[in-house]
């Protein structure tokens, strides 16, 4: 076997180390990447925790049913309809404003920022359907003209808000500013149950 | 009403719940205006017209009374409109007669209980305003009012000492009952099997005409029956966190009392009765309310001011100086009872209390967000209690430990009340009593 030259010796090992220096970077790019993995997964881990803590101080699970909070709701909403709103620098604010019903179609106006969803009843307490929506969505649902009174759900599913449509006589009210007509049928993300 | 009205006008969509009545603007608005206005509001339905949330609507003893004793569509809403409306540019005074849709219309607006018309009068305002208004009208002994205060006295005259518009939902004195107090007072007497604290005036002693013509179907165990609900929240309230050891709660016990209250209410209303006199009784006490309820120009001109917030009790007890007349000394407490028990009755009577878990939210506090129910009832505690004398709260405490003190957390028997008075039918003006047989 033939010795190879000085320089073909030289050349190889500098082709190895080239080899050898591009695992090395591929070694230290994948403990990279394998660490920013872990670290971001900490950090998820450690937000999930946070919330988890904060959920569980702030937002303690009530000790009254789905059922209660509606009579709480509906005795708050009786006082606001009687021009109550609260005393000694207290507001609770169960009515939902400006809420029209206009040739079966139903506008509300931008609802609260925790609104999750609405839940559309019958005057015998039969429930029409529940929507999706957002917190300021301003919502327009057609095809309801049995709707005698909305409930607006958070996104813990517990009641916040009601609402009763106004009728609307031909050409009398004039439609609430803050609500704007679309011609979809449900806004969007909206889904019928 | 008025007061509802008053915040109409400054939120016509009931959108601001900070928003402050306006209550120049309603006192500026001419009479007419303001009596077609309850006619609409009647119209509307009050608190018949609120789904029952999949029951079935008891309120007013039959929920079409509001409905059959309305004026007309064509009449209501054309000739006699009220034109109290929302301007574009906002109030002005005085008034414009506006278009329609009349303020609240299409709203679900309720009006009050007549448990706030009693509480409210308890205080003696409708006596001291009528004095004032005597005094306007008949000489100077007060100081010459504003333009603004004869506005006021000559709608508070034609609205509440005058016989109403011929036909109009609040016209209930008739040749057959003539005085407006004895109506509220019979109303009174009758819902409540209560009587104010003060006399009829110009009624010789002992006459009580309102009692008289009620018979024997007076309420007259309310009082004992609400006092005892007071008390069973009152002990629910305090054992709420009570995590161990005996819990004396009952609510079943609360939700029936609630439910033997609502049907004792219940009854008296059947077909619809006093539903009218209800209405005129809480118009005329929230028109009263109203005007003490802020600085407004008859505060001011009768010097009774408190500030911006000051409160009621304090201007109606200044007026009362004014004409020699003092209100009741709970004053404080009754206005501000007659705000919070309103709602609750209404509640009581719609049966919206009258199962366990209902009746839960009464007195369920610990770990509730926002407990508007237990903290409203909470304050009621605390001002029946100083306004009554009643004590509320130590039987909860003896309740929570039956076993020290030998006694029950709740009776074996419903609190009965006083006896009702043997009825003496009033002899018949006509004609001669039907010979007796012998």
């Amino acid at each position: 076997m033939a010795e190879k030259s000085p320089g073909e010796q030289s050349a190889a090992a500098s082709a190895v180390n080239e080899r050898l220096l591009q695992l090395l970077e591929q070694v230290v790019a994948n403990q990279a990447v394998q660490a920013t993995a872990n670290l971001q997964d900490e950090f998820a881990e450690r937000l999930r925790a946070a919330v988890q803590y904060r959920d569980s101080r702030d937002h303690a699970v009530s000790p009254l049913g789905y059922d209660q909070l509606q009579t709480g709701l509906r005795f708050v909403a009786l006082s606001n309809g009687l021009g109550r709103f609260g005393s000694h620098g207290e507001r609770d604010v169960a009515l939902l404003p400006a809420l029209q019903l206009d040739g079966g179609t139903l506008t509300f106006a931008p609802l609260p920022p925790d609104a999750a969803s609405v839940i559309l009843f019958r005057a015998d307490g039969e429930q029409l359907g529940e929507i999706e929506v957002g917190g300021g969505d301003a919502p327009v649902i057609p095809d309801v003209p049995d709707a005698a009174w909305v409930q607006v759900n958070d996104v813990r599913g517990n009641p916040i808000r009601l609402g009763f449509p106004r009728r609307v006589p031909a050409g009398v009210y004039a439609r609430s500013a803050g609500a704007t007509r679309r011609s979809d049928a449900r806004p969007t993300g909206a889904r019928a149950t | 009403m008025f007061r509802m009205l008053a915040r109409l006008i400054a939120d016509p969509d009931l959108t601001h719940p900070a928003a402050v009545p306006d209550a120049s603007t309603l006192f500026a608005t001419h009479p007419i205006q303001l009596s077609r206005w309850l006619e609409e509001a009647w119209a509307g339905g009050g608190i018949a017209n609120w789904p029952a949330f999949g029951t079935q609507n008891v309120a007013l003893g039959d929920p079409a009374a509001a409905a059959r004793l309305r004026l007309p569509n064509g009449l209501r809403d054309d000739g006699l409109r009220s034109g109290v409306t929302s301007p574009v540019g906002g109030p002005v005074i005085p008034p414009v007669f506006g278009p329609p849709p009349a303020l609240g219309d299409g709203l679900m607006l309720a009006w009050d209980h007549l448990i706030y018309a009693f509480l409210l009068e308890s205080t003696g305002i409708v006596e001291i305003f009528a004095e004032v208004l005597r005094r306007y009208v008949v000489g100077e002994t007060l100081d010459a009012p504003s333009v603004d205060t004869l506005v006021w006295a000559r709608a508070s005259e034609e609205l509440f000492f005058r016989d109403p518009p011929l036909f109009h939902i609040g016209g209930l004195t008739s040749q057959l009952r003539p005085n407006a107090r004895t109506i509220r007072r019979n109303a009174y007497w009758r819902m409540f099997g209560s009587d104010l604290p003060h006399p009829l005036p110009g009624a010789t002693a002992g006459e009580q005409p309102w009692k008289r013509d009620a018979g024997a179907v007076a309420n007259t165990r309310f009082l004992e029956l609400w006092t005892e609900l007071l008390r069973q929240v009152w002990m629910g309230i305090e054992n709420d966190r009570n995590q161990v050891g005996a819990n004396p709660t009952d609510p079943s016990y609360v939700a029936y009392l609630c439910q033997t209250l609502g049907e004792m209410l219940r009854l008296r209303r059947r077909g619809g009765m006093l539903a009218r006199e209800e209405f005129s009784a809480v118009t005329a006490l929230s028109w009263f309310h109203l005007t003490v309820e802020s600085d407004t120009a008859v505060v001011r001109d009768l010097r009774a001011t408190a500030g911006g917030t000051g409160n009621p009790a304090d201007r109606l007890a200044a007026i009362g100086q004014r004409v020699g007349i003092s209100p009741a000394r709970h004053a404080r407490e009754l206005f501000e009872l007659a705000d919070l028990v309103s709602p609750v009755l209404w509640f009581i009577e719609l049966n919206q209390f009258s199962t366990p878990a209902q009746a839960e939210t009464l007195f369920r506090i610990f770990g509730v967000l926002n407990p508007v129910v237990a903290r409203t009832m909470i304050r009621i505690v605390d001002l029946w209690q100083s306004a009554t004398g009643e004590r509320i709260k130590d039987i909860g405490i003896r309740g929570a430990q039956p076993a020290a003190t030998g006694r029950a957390a709740q009776p074996t028997r419903l609190p009965a009340g006083p006896a009702p008075a043997p009825v003496q039918a009033a002899p018949s003006p006509n004609g001669s009593s039907p010979a007796v047989r012998t």
